[in-house]
């Protein structure tokens, strides 16, 4: 199936924002849910689609590799057809990889719909719904205009360390609340690539890549007028390893602002891995309780 | 009289319509949206009856976050947020391992 099939039926908006890999604007609640639904359904589709090529790539070269031996058993018996193995084989293979890296290159983050959907889907019985979430999003994860470094690194044990740094502030959602109030959370990974190059047990150079993700989240509450804040019972509700809690001027206002810190790891490929929607939904509820007085709205 | 139902999830307030009934169990004064069959939202998740509709699940995702968070301290309490938020955010976190050294993993089918 085409991307374009894939994208069939969608909404204008989610059409762009598959092909710019990117989501901006001002949104109404329930459209932006619908939207990031159908960049979610093209994203699940596209992975299956991407694994498959892939998968379908690497029986080619099995297949075309076997079929080359068979060729070449049978060579003495005068079987010129047997050629016909091999060339068909790496035909495919050729195809099939073209395939896979055009899916690739479609490819969006998991972080807005493993993330961000399950804690707007939380945060929707607070959303004012007569005001529009304002919405920045980059899809594209780690590609060449986010790379901050790259080069060799001290190699320790290993021959050679090569690693590449992208910086990606991949999201900021500016929910307005019913109270009058603005929730803003951000969202920022730094992906690390370290291809290592080594000498194996039994002496030959083999290649291997790791990836890290490290991540920010950082949640800030704005109230609608001046507001004090319990400061001292903010910072004693925060995990001193991974979170960071501050009082920020804002807008006029005085808010609140906490961050949080994760780290994921994959090998081959970039790590799909996000921060728990609960944990980031976790940190507004904190901001909210840190706020005197509880809520214009609750009072 | 108006509905008595406590909406929300940062922002616990009243739903404040028009009361066209009360809630078969605790009593509250309900509007015809929170009314639904005879119970408000709250108490049918009490009952287990989360995935009825989007007012149930919000009831429930609601309840979720306010026990492990609060250890069912009512949102806005002095005691609502303690101790158990530290270990109620740890289990999510069981990869991290920031600067650590990640080399000695041994992988048979590497190339």
């Amino acid at each position: 199936m085409s991307a374009a099939q894939r994208t069939k039926g969608f909404s204008p908006e989610a059409q762009e924002a598959i092909e710019a890999r990117a989501l901006t604007g001002a949104w109404e609640l329930r459209r932006l849910q619908r939207v990031l639904g159908e960049l979610t359904r093209f994203d699940e589709t596209n992975e299956a689609a991407t694994r498959k090529a892939r998968n379908i790539m690497i029986w080619c070269i099995v297949l075309g590799v076997v079929s080359l031996i068979v060729a070449f058993v049978s060579f003495d018996d005068g079987l010129m057809w047997v050629w016909l193995g091999p060339v068909v084989m790496t035909a495919l293979a050729v195809l099939f990889g073209m395939k896979w890296r055009g899916l690739k290159k479609l490819d969006l983050i998991d972080d807005f719909r493993k993330c961000l959907m399950p804690a707007l889907r939380d945060l929707a019985q607070d959303v004012d719904a007569g005001k529009r979430i304002r919405v920045r999003m980059d899809l594209a994860g780690p590609v060449e205009r986010k790379q901050i470094s790259h080069g060799n690194v001290d190699p320790g044990r290993y021959i050679q360390v090569k690693e590449t740094v992208y910086e990606d502030p991949w999201g900021e959602v500016r929910l307005p609340l019913v109270d009058g109030s603005t929730a803003t959370l951000e969202f920022k990974a730094w992906w690390t690539k370290r291809e290592r190059k080594y000498r194996g047990r039994a002496g030959k150079i083999k290649y291997k890549t790791k990836w890290s993700k490290k991540y920010s989240a950082t949640a800030t509450l704005l109230p609608a007028v001046e507001r004090s804040w319990d400061e001292e019972g903010l910072r004693s509700r925060t995990d001193g390893k991974r979170e960071k809690a501050q009082l920020v001027q804002k807008e006029g206002v005085t808010g609140a602002r906490l961050e949080r810190h994760w780290v994921f790891k994959g090998v081959g490929g970039p790590p799909g891995d996000a921060p728990p929607a609960k944990e980031v939904v976790g940190m507004l509820l904190r901001l909210f309780g840190a706020m005197r007085g509880g809520s214009e709205v609750a009072r | 009289m108006s509905c008595g139902y406590q909406m929300g999830l940062l922002i616990l307030r009243p739903c404040g319509e028009p009361v066209a009934g009360q809630c078969g169990s605790c009593g509250v004064g309900l509007c015809a949206a929170h009314l639904g069959a005879g119970e408000c939202p709250s108490c049918m998740v009490m009952r287990g009856e989360r995935n009825e509709n989007d007012l149930t699940r919000e009831a429930g995702a609601r309840k979720d976050y306010y026990e492990s968070y609060g250890e069912g301290a009512h949102f806005g309490d002095p005691a609502y947020f303690n101790a158990a938020d530290r270990a109620a955010l740890r289990p999510g976190v069981a990869g991290f391992a920031m600067g650590a050294d990640d080399d000695n993993d041994y992988d048979p089918f590497e190339t």
